[in-house]
């Protein structure tokens, strides 16, 4: 078919949607106008062939024109070509490369379903997978399977999602324990998590110990370093996409597992078959149950308490037909410490608790517009609030005080994905989304002083939009660009910024397997997290960007080189970074989290009361390193070799005397050594067995060591009437030297597992032995200093959380109707 | 507002450190120094009548937090200490040096942190220090340390001052006074690059013979005694405070007493020291507060150089 100029400008006025986009790029396609040859496109959706699970980033590569395309995040791929027969290759990580030869010779429409690969000496290594990596224009970038997740030993034998990402380069641990992710200097508020689109504010448990994503509904995860795409935005330093499962089309599955501290089970399948589907998957620790009886007991009845947390998530998805699917996915988590007493015979009883949690949702419609284009609109919700309750009743004289805070979000999104050709993957989108802030709401309820019964509730509202237009555009066979461009605006009260986010990433084959890649961002985050912990504590509280204290910014240029070895599955990657932000918040010396009320500054009776924006000073954040990955994809020996060498510094003209000083997360050295070993194949009639060994290396984080105590003349009042006219009484004070100034100790473990597989016919049952902490290193949690008990002189006591070797026992099961 | 975060809190850290392995580290190779502490303070009073220009000088050390010396106090008592001064533009003056000073012991000995005033043994008074010049302190110990610091009096004057005092009575025993003080600064730097500070300090007197204390000598009282440019309005600074002022027993001597104000501008460093030492005293039973550095302009050692012109002013009472 061939097409004029008037007919083309007629398709591009005839989407609403596509508008912008089209006006905007409709003449890079004039260029084929010239050509005047016959296309057609081949779409359609990337499956599992087992449960029908869509998906993502896979790959389809045609040989004849050394090119291909990928899946997007839905799993739906499109490519246009000229009438032809090619050879389609699609492969993705884990499953068995499908190979199709198609005559192209009208549009059509072909799933592909490929069958997972147990085996990982079963993955077929071609050159063209192999070389993917490197043809990718996507760099700083990290994707993990839940079959990876569960493969790496982890702390009581809890796998995470985040402790796993945390093995990767670029990606520093926090303190001990903790799930929190530093990334490229950034600190954890940086980070954009999303589940199903919907963002997560506080993704620990247990104050930082292990991440609220349960790895049996996680279907795939990918964290973005740098080079940002242009879809993406709000945050500085990283953006953690989660994608839930969507639920076996094809038959039912169960699986559970129960370890040293949880025990969780998910359940999916059809609810009318390769129609819709359905799962469910929950999670719970355990240790107060076990431990109820044994208070009730000890306190004769009177009393129990404990602590838990909990996960649920769930998701249906429907096919209205051919290009509609509706997604309804959610998720509930909670914390919560809780003591309760019961007393007397007149049922007395007094009631405490502390909690925390988040709540997400997602109603998300995709619409293939055309073969060429797939439109996703979502709903979003979101949800986190950190709640005290005490109540008591005793003699009929009531007692209820709740306080909570919170933030909420409700917003819409949608995406266009749009591949005119095989040379233009177009992406566009608009992104709104409402904040509620609700940093304090107190309620105090008694019947012995009514008087004082209070309801208050301090409310604040935003408006955060945005809108994006990317391209990737294969210039030739060598150069690869990706422009991009998102405008975010925020508007608080009378406050409203502005700002354009212009992102450019470009791709340069140096040979079929070789590339050199580079990207630069801007981006801007309109909202602040105020910890002084930097580890998840509940009680981290999320504010906006306002007049007083504006939003935070930064530009990060990264370089890199990837290499695959042909024919053999090793891949290397280097990248070097240089990020700078400003916008930055910090405490303010002597200021305490524990003080933030959003209140006036004093009230009636002349009493101070703290805002946020008195507590904190703004400065600014350098950060530059190298990351190197090497990675063995399969094997009976795989795994991967990351390294980052990294300096980061901040400077606040408040703090340090307007000096720079080292960030307390910044480390020199980062090491992770992983390693998966397949000792024996499991197959029906034996069991498998797998073993995994992790060494991590990093240097220890910088803390900032008193130096001394001194007596701190203070200036009198002049005409003070003492032996010393001008100097009152010295204040007794710390000499802390500079900021950050003292390095603990490095940061050493060693990790082992063995992985113990029986298959059944149905199913499998996987027991795992690990221990965490081989070699009983005493890594520093915390250092203080302490007067000796003979001596009674200052030492300093270094603590260690973990300083034993804590081994650990879990069961996995699955089971699917076969 | 009930705050329940801090016991709440306190509580979860002591359980988590409960169950923490403690290792104490080596600290012998950290080799933190004793520094020499130094606090300065030279005082131009634009009102000669009721005080004098006045330089004082106090000496001191650190302690360090680890190592297995004390520091000798002995190296402070012959320290050498210099002073000298210079009007902008011009070179060194007969008279600009003070290198004479007579170092005393300051109350009782106390182990490894005593203090020690400088004095000179020249008269120094309005002859030496005076608005417009630029001042610079070395201090030598005995062992060998040198600390350096400079600071600079401005040329400074305030206007249209403005004091109110409003007197109710919550009961028989005492008064509520409320005290408003405005003031114009006339020397205000419109680039920024020397902001100006002031600290307001203010007392009743004429009624207890000894006993005139600074009712908000307390850094860490509230409001902050210390105001910066940036809360000025166009040059003009507005400052208020209230206190419970209990009646003596004999109230004849009332009418005789004042309301003293004591506007002092004072240099940068010194207003930054003394805003760390309000913050610190603030913090230090919180164990989740940031940290409070004390900043000084003592290059090589603690403390602080600081300048002050101050302007006094009384009003009657309306009891």
């Amino acid at each position: 078919m061939n097409y004029t100029i008037s007919s083309r400008i007629a398709h591009c006025l005839r989407y609403q949607m596509m508008g912008i986009v089209l006006l905007l790029f409709c003449p890079w396609s004039w260029t084929e106008l010239r050509a005047q040859v016959t296309r057609h496109t081949l779409s359609g959706y990337v499956r599992d062939a087992a449960g029908k699970e869509a998906l993502a980033g896979a790959s389809l590569w045609v040989s004849e024109i050394r090119s291909g395309t990928s899946s997007n995040a839905y799993g739906f791929y499109s490519i246009t070509l000229p009438s032809g027969s090619y050879n389609f290759q699609v492969s993705y990580v884990g499953y068995q490369t499908q190979t199709v030869q198609i005559n192209l010779d009208r549009n059509q429409s072909l799933d592909f379903a490929l069958a997972a690969a147990n085996d990982l000496r079963e993955i077929e290594i071609i050159d063209d997978r192999v070389r993917r990596q490197a043809q990718e224009i996507q760099m700083s970038k990290v994707e993990l399977t839940p079959q990876q997740i569960q493969q790496i030993p982890m702390l009581f034998g809890e796998k995470d999602l985040l402790k796993t990402f945390q093995l990767m380069p670029g990606v520093q641990k926090g303190n001990e324990g903790s799930a929190g992710l530093y990334v490229r200097g950034g600190g954890p508020d940086q980070n954009l998590i999303l589940l199903d689109e919907a963002t997560v504010y506080n993704a620990s448990h247990l104050f930082g110990f292990f991440s609220v994503f349960n790895g049996n509904a996680i279907k795939n995860a990918s964290l973005t370093k740098g080079g940002f795409p242009a879809r993406y935005g709000g945050r500085l330093s990283s953006v953690l996409d989660i994608r839930m499962k969507d639920g076996n089309m094809d038959h039912w599955c169960t699986e559970g597992s129960i370890g040293n501290i949880s025990a969780n089970l998910t359940a999916e399948g059809p609810i009318l078959k390769n129609k819709a589907s359905m799962i469910v998957s929950a999670r719970r620790t355990y240790f107060d149950l076990l431990t109820a009886p044994l208070l009730l007991s000890a306190s004769d009845g009177g009393g129990i308490g404990g602590y838990y947390f909990q996960d649920l998530n769930a998701k249906i998805n429907y096919q209205l037909d051919d290009k509609n699917r509706l997604y309804l996915s959610g998720y509930l988590g909670q914390d919560k410490f809780y003591a309760n007493t019961i007393a007397g015979g007149q049922g007395e009883r007094s009631n405490a608790s502390l909690g925390w949690g988040n709540k997400t949702g997602t109603l998300r419609w995709n619409h293939q517009i055309s073969p060429m284009a797939f439109l996703n609109t979502s709903l979003i919700l979101s949800d986190y609030t950190f709640a005290i309750r005490l109540s008591s009743d005793f003699d009929n004289e009531t007692f209820d005080l709740r306080y909570n805070s919170t933030i909420k979000d409700i917003g819409i999104k949608a995406d266009l994905d749009w591949l005119p050709t095989p040379q233009h993957k177009i992406k566009a989108g608009l992104q709104s989304l409402r904040h509620t802030f609700i940093p304090t709401a107190f309620v105090l309820k008694n019947s012995i002083a009514p008087e004082f019964n209070l309801d208050r509730v301090a409310r604040e509202y935003s408006l955060e939009s945005g809108f994006f237009v990317e391209d990737e555009w294969s210039v030739n066979e060598r150069w690869l660009l990706q422009p991009g461009l998102r405008f975010s605006t925020f508007q608080a009260g009378t406050q409203t910024y502005a700002r354009p986010e212009p992102r450019i990433a470009a791709r340069y084959l140096l040979r079929s397997n070789q590339s050199i890649k580079a990207a630069y961002s801007e981006m801007n985050q309109y909202l602040h997290l105020l910890s002084n912990s930097g580890t998840g504590l509940p009680t981290d509280l999320w504010v906006p960007a306002n007049q007083e204290i504006g939003p935070q910014f930064s530009r990060q240029a990264a370089l890199g080189y990837t290499l695959d070895l042909p024919r053999h599955p090793w891949t290397l990657s280097v990248e070097t970074y240089f990020k700078r932000s400003n916008g930055n918040i910090a405490y303010r010396p002597g200021a305490s989290f524990l003080l933030i009320d959003p209140e006036v500054l004093v009230d009636e009776q002349n009493v101070l009361k703290v805002r946020w924006q008195d507590q904190v000073v703004t400065g600014s954040m350098e950060s530059y390193g190298m990351e190197l990955l090497i990675q063995k994809h399969s094997g009976r020996w795989n795994g991967w070799l990351g390294y980052t060498l990294s300096k980061t510094d901040m400077r606040f003209p408040e703090l340090n005397g307007g000096l720079p000083f080292p960030a307390r997360y910044d480390r020199r050295h980062d090491l992770s050594w992983v390693n998966f070993f397949e000792i024996r194949p499991h197959t029906i009639a034996k069991k498998g067995i797998k073993g995994s060994a992790v060494f991590v290396y990093g240097t220890g984080n910088a803390v900032t060591l008193p130096q001394g105590s001194f007596n701190a003349p203070i200036v009198g009042i002049p005409g003070y009437e003492s032996i010393n006219p001008w100097f009152g009484p010295g204040w007794n004070s710390t000499d802390y030297g500079t900021q950050n100034n003292y390095r603990l100790r490095s940061y050493q473990r060693v990790d082992l597992s063995i992985q113990v597989t029986r298959k059944t016919r149905c199913g499998e049952r996987v027991t795992e032995y690990s221990v965490y902490n081989l070699l009983s290193r005493a890594n520093p949690w915390f250092i203080q200093v302490e007067q000796g008990a003979l001596s009674g002189r200052s030492r300093l006591v270094q603590y260690s959380l973990f300083a034993y070797m804590i081994p650990s026992v879990s069961w996995r099961f699955k089971f699917c109707k076969c | 507002m009930l705050n329940l975060r801090l016991p709440i809190l306190q509580l979860i850290f002591l359980l988590l450190t409960v169950s923490c392995r403690p290792q104490i580290l080596d600290t012998l190779d950290l080799e933190l120094p004793s520094k020499l502490v130094v606090g300065c303070n030279l005082v131009v009073e634009s009102n000669s009548l009721l005080q004098q220009d006045s330089l004082y000088l106090q000496l001191a050390q650190s302690a360090p937090l680890f190592g297995s010396s004390e520091p000798e106090d002995s190296v402070l008592t012959d320290a050498v200490v210099q002073l000298f001064r210079q009007r902008p533009g011009q070179g060194p003056q007969a008279g600009d040096t003070l290198n004479n000073f007579s170092i005393t012991a300051l109350g009782s000995p106390i182990e490894g942190n005593n203090l020690y005033y400088a004095a000179p043994t020249q008269i120094a008074g309005q002859s030496f220090v005076q608005q417009g010049y630029n001042y610079s302190l070395t201090v030598s110990s005995k062992d060998g340390r040198t600390v350096n610091a400079s600071a600079a009096i401005p040329v400074s004057e305030i206007a249209d001052t403005n004091i109110q005092i409003l007197v109710t009575s919550p009961d028989e025993w005492s008064r509520n006074i409320q005290v408003k003080v405005r003031w114009r600064s006339m020397n205000e730097d419109p680039s920024g690059s020397e902001p100006s500070h002031f600290r307001i300090n203010y007392r009743v007197t004429g009624i207890f013979q000894n006993s005139d204390y600074w009712n908000n000598a307390d850094l860490t009282g509230y409001p902050n005694q210390l105001v910066s440019m940036n809360a000025s309005n166009n040059g003009v600074y507005e400052w208020q405070d209230r206190f419970n002022f209990y009646l003596p027993f004999d109230t004849t001597g009332l009418a005789n007493a004042q309301l003293e104000v004591a506007i002092q501008r004072i240099n940068q460093p010194l207003y930054q020291y003394l805003q760390a030492i309000g913050q610190q005293g603030l913090s230090e039973d919180n164990p989740f507060g940031e940290p409070v550095v004390i900043p000084t302009n003592i290059q090589g050692g603690l403390g602080c150089l600081g300048t002050m012109i101050t302007y006094r002013m009384r009003r009657s009472i309306p009891w």
